[in-house]
């Protein structure tokens, strides 16, 4: 009995001080037990064509609306792998093992073969927590297609653009790109793949389609900080 | 010793179901699930044993956060039910596993909660079945 409750003593304090010290340690065993769905996902620089392909959209939309005038808000991306997962149902966010040490602050943006996947919410020193587009509050002003009309990009498990003009002429394909303060214009979201009539009858809708698969994703691009 | 044996193999499961299943876009608790049974099961020492693995694993990032807070205490404030509570062992543990469940979702989300009841239903159905099984198998274990 005596011997049994001094295990279960050091137990406690050993799972203290991994929690409070070693918690990458829990993050990978956490990874080998979450199977990894693979389809579409996988390292930032891995070619996709899909992705590949809203990517060259968006700058096409980008350039027609005359974004090749203004000066250049490009800067360095460093390549960063998903530690973890948001493990409930409530927000989407992974962990990134690059933080400030690295040049990230809040308000970053994070970049998955090309497509805008997420912003950064949180910088520690060494890693950094990205709120992702199927976050239900990831909200950013986008534009849509080569005519570029203004919406809002509304995230949650189906992500939609909305208030668009009632009178836009959309097409399933046009491609989403984002249009917000912070970050670098023209990154592409996703391309629409449904319209239909708001609530009250004033704008138009759009279901977004994307070509990555959040759950395979294993490395990402971060924007650094100028 | 193998009820506590058994008890992890139920947390690694608990694991499993619950990162498999969110994988697919399905995001059920069961690992709350197990905790809340095992404050039904346990004395309160192995029970912060369950809960600091489970933290271990569950937390994704360095910070503190009020889901992780909720995971630790709503199997404590069941361990203290379980001390008090009038009721058949098993009901209590169905109730807890309910209320644990109302709590999360309230705290965390309430918006969520109220947008999509039917994922809270899933959620409460599916963890229900898991907490009772697991109930029945440890507490076989404690009558052998």
């Amino acid at each position: 009995m005596r011997l049994r409750r001094w295990a279960i003593g050091t137990l406690i304090a050993l799972l203290v001080f991994a929690i409070l010290f070693l918690p990458c340690y829990g993050w990978k065993l956490r990874s080998w037990l979450s199977p990894q769905s693979g389809a579409a996902g996988g390292d930032a620089d891995s070619p996709n064509l899909a992705a590949e392909n809203d990517a060259l959209k968006a700058q096409i939309a980008a350039y027609e609306n005359g974004a090749s005038r203004l000066p250049s808000s490009g800067g360095h991306y460093i390549p960063a792998m998903v530690y973890s997962r948001y493990p409930l149902n409530f927000k989407n966010e992974i962990l990134v093992d690059a933080g400030s040490a690295n040049g990230i602050a809040t308000g970053t943006a994070a970049v998955f073969q090309g497509m805008l996947i997420g912003r950064v919410t949180k910088v520690f020193p060494h890693e950094a927590l990205i709120q992702t587009v199927f976050d239900s509050g990831f909200e950013i002003p986008a534009r849509v297609g080569t005519s570029s009309y203004d919406g809002l990009f509304e995230g949650g498990s189906y992500p939609t653009v909305g208030s668009i003009a009632k009178n836009a002429a959309l097409r399933d394909g046009d491609v989403i790109y984002a249009a917000a303060p912070g970050l670098p214009y023209g990154l592409p979201l996703g391309t629409v793949s449904a319209t239909s009539t708001s609530g009250d009858s004033l704008f138009t809708d759009a279901a977004v389609a994307f070509p990555y698969d959040m759950n395979g994703i294993q490395t990402v691009l971060i924007a650094q900080s100028p | 010793m193998m009820r506590f044996i058994l008890a992890l193999l139920f947390l690694a499961l608990a694991f499993v179901l619950q990162f498999w299943f969110a994988s697919f876009g399905v995001f059920i608790n069961f690992i709350l699930a197990a905790l809340i049974t095992f404050a039904f099961v346990f004395d309160i020492w192995d029970v912060l044993v369950f809960i600091l693995a489970a933290i271990f694993i569950v937390n994704w990032q360095p910070a503190f956060s009020v889901e992780i807070f909720l995971v630790a205490a709503l199997p404590l404030a069941a361990h203290l039910v379980s001390r008090y509570a009038s009721f058949e062992p098993w009901a209590a543990d169905s109730v807890s596993i309910f209320c644990g469940l109302l709590v999360l979702y309230l705290a965390v989300a309430p918006g969520l909660f109220i947008a999509d009841w039917r994922m809270f239903l899933t959620d409460l159905v599916s963890c229900l079945i898991f907490g009772s099984i697991a109930f029945a198998a440890l507490s076989r274990r404690e009558s052998r």
